[in-house]
């Protein structure tokens, strides 16, 4: 069943630095114009370049005055990340509608505590009766492309907001790159279906990481080149007073492994712990 | 370094004698790491070197090794694939070993489509003899023999190769080990002559000869770029050329020329080779 063409709306669409958050605002934007319907477009971004928040904000209507949406009138919020879009639940319309892409991507602010449990991911507004979650990431890997999760939403969105089908391909076909058009119109079609192939809740169980990292070091190998202190994201690494890598705070390490491989002589070997050697030391201790 | 690569190391050769910093170290590191996963031993695996700093890395390697005179890796290397052509035969050289005192070895080898691998090592200069002019100094460049900076043109040993006929060329950098890996496994896979030039550091000599810092610093300037145009691989990010620094100039990484003509042992049936026609 299609619903009828919307005459006014507010969607927003919230996610980080390179999911294409604008690009959907621009396809949704461009859809409503393509009705003759005025639109205004709001984008937040610029901290994004590192997972940082971006979000669009887009109101349509025979007229629209303001740009800001105000509290309790958000119809719709596509989430391309889990986080993000909680972040609009206090706006939301009482019938407004999340779809949430179940991705997730750990805050730049919360990436110093990103090792063993540190970062409580808020997975109980699971159960808000406005969310829906959408396993966006599996069916766009399913549609060809990774990169086309954000359409695998629009297409989600798409059964609700009823602007005609062709409408929105044609819309996908003015914005998206040429050569991925193939792979985000499948992935279109999947949002579409998003009913039969949303994940069950709750969400597959809590992926905090469990693992931990111990660092070696072969000392006599190390020449004190400082590559590892430089390359490393958490700051581990330092040189003491011989100039000899020492790691400083073993425990951020959370196994990317750049020192390893960037270390030309060898000396660093980063060694996963897996939790049940963890639990048998803490038994032991 | 992993447990199984560090499994490949002549562990009392260690520590090697390359300089701190230099990114001959993270190739050779990525070079086992490749190894590791693919061999359980290096048995049935030579690593023919030249003469220079990238040429000593196969000392370190509990492999076959045969470290023979400056420039003629390629020769020893052709001469032991075709009397012992169920070896995998890996080439160790350098941009001033392979281009400079044995240019006309690579372009031969290259020409023959012998089924051998060469990892040739780029830091654009003599590292070993004391930083002087080497075929791959880029213009402007200073070194110990151009102290008023390069006034000549240098090779691209990726594209002289291509030229020559090697089959497989890729090439990589030492800043971006995970690309350079993937190059390395798929020239490996590669049968027939498979060319692969990795773009290194010298610190000691050309870091420092033209300001450029040393260790992570100089590892750095390989990242100059944003651009993420990659030729045939797809996950990494490759540089375009002509962006980003006069000095060390920034060129495409990835693959970038595979074709499957025949090897020289198929030509001539070898064993384990199938006779084809060239």
């Amino acid at each position: 069943m299609q619903a009828k063409v919307p005459q006014q709306g507010n969607v927003v669409i919230a996610g980080v630095g390179g999911q294409g958050v604008v690009l959907a605002g621009n396809i949704i934007a461009d859809l409503c114009l393509s009705h003759g319907l005025d639109v205004k477009k709001a984008e937040v971004h610029g901290m994004s370049q590192r997972g940082g928040s971006v979000s669009a904000q887009v109101r349509f209507g025979p007229e629209v005055h303001n740009v800001v949406i105000e509290q309790g009138s958000l119809q719709y919020v596509l989430g391309f990340e889990w986080a993000e879009a909680l972040r609009w639940l206090p706006l939301l319309a009482p019938d407004g509608l999340v779809f949430a892409s179940s991705e997730r991507i750990l805050p730049p602010a919360a990436q110093r505590d990103r090792v063993a449990g540190g970062v409580n991911y808020p997975l109980a507004a699971f159960e808000h009766p406005r969310v829906r979650a959408v396993d966006a990431e599996s069916l766009a890997k399913e549609a060809g492309n990774v990169k086309t999760a954000g359409v695998v939403l629009l297409g989600a969105l798409s059964t609700e907001l009823g602007f005609p089908v062709a409408a929105w391909r044609d819309a996908l076909g003015r914005w998206v790159p040429k050569k991925a058009l193939e792979a985000n119109l499948r992935a279109f079609e999947l949002g579409r279906a998003w009913q039969d192939t949303a994940p069950p809740k709750p969400l597959h169980s809590s992926p905090t990481q469990q693992a931990r990292f111990r660092l070696q070091l072969e000392e006599a190998w190390c020449k004190g080149c400082s590559i590892c202190v430089d390359v490393c994201p958490e700051r581990i690494w330092q040189l003491d007073a011989l100039e000899i890598a020492r790691p400083t705070a073993p425990e951020r390490c959370t196994g990317c492994r750049i020192c390893e491989k960037l270390c030309p002589d060898f000396a660093i070997d980063v060694v996963r712990e897996q939790e049940s050697d963890l639990l048998h030391l803490a038994g032991g201790a | 370094m992993t447990t199984t690569a560090k499994a490949l190391l002549r562990r009392e050769m260690m520590p090697h004698i390359l300089c701190p910093g230099c990114g001959h170290g993270i190739v050779m590191n990525t070079m086992l790491r490749v190894l590791a996963r693919r061999y359980d031993n290096l048995n049935n695996v030579a690593l023919v070197a030249g003469i220079g700093c990238s040429s000593r890395i196969v000392g370190y390697i509990d492999a076959n090794t045969l470290h023979t005179t400056h420039g003629r890796a390629l020769t020893f290397a052709s001469g032991l694939k075709l009397a012992r052509p169920e070896l995998k035969v890996i080439v160790v050289t350098g941009d001033g070993d392979g281009l400079g005192i044995g240019g006309n070895h690579l372009i031969h080898a290259a020409r023959r489509n012998i089924d051998l691998t060469c990892i040739l090592f780029n830091n654009e200069t003599y590292g070993m003899t004391g930083g002087q002019l080497a075929p791959t100094t880029v213009r402007e460049a200073f070194t110990t023999t151009s102290p008023a900076g390069n006034t000549e043109p240098h090779f691209d040993a990726a594209a002289l190769a291509t030229a020559a006929g090697a089959s497989f060329v890729g090439r990589g950098q030492a800043f971006r080990p995970d690309a350079l890996e993937e190059v390395l496994e798929r020239a490996l896979d590669h049968r027939g002559f498979s060319f692969v030039e990795v773009m290194t550091d010298c610190t000691e000599y050309f870091g420092r000869k033209n300001s450029l810092g040393g260790g992570s610093d100089l590892l750095f300037t390989q990242s100059r770029s944003d651009e993420e145009v990659s030729r045939d691989l797809s996950e990494w990010p490759s540089l375009r050329p002509g962006e980003g620094w006069q000095v060390r100039e920034t060129q495409p990484i990835g693959v970038l020329s595979e074709d499957s003509r025949p090897a020289f042992e198929e030509s001539l049936g070898l064993p384990g080779y199938k006779r084809k026609e060239t």
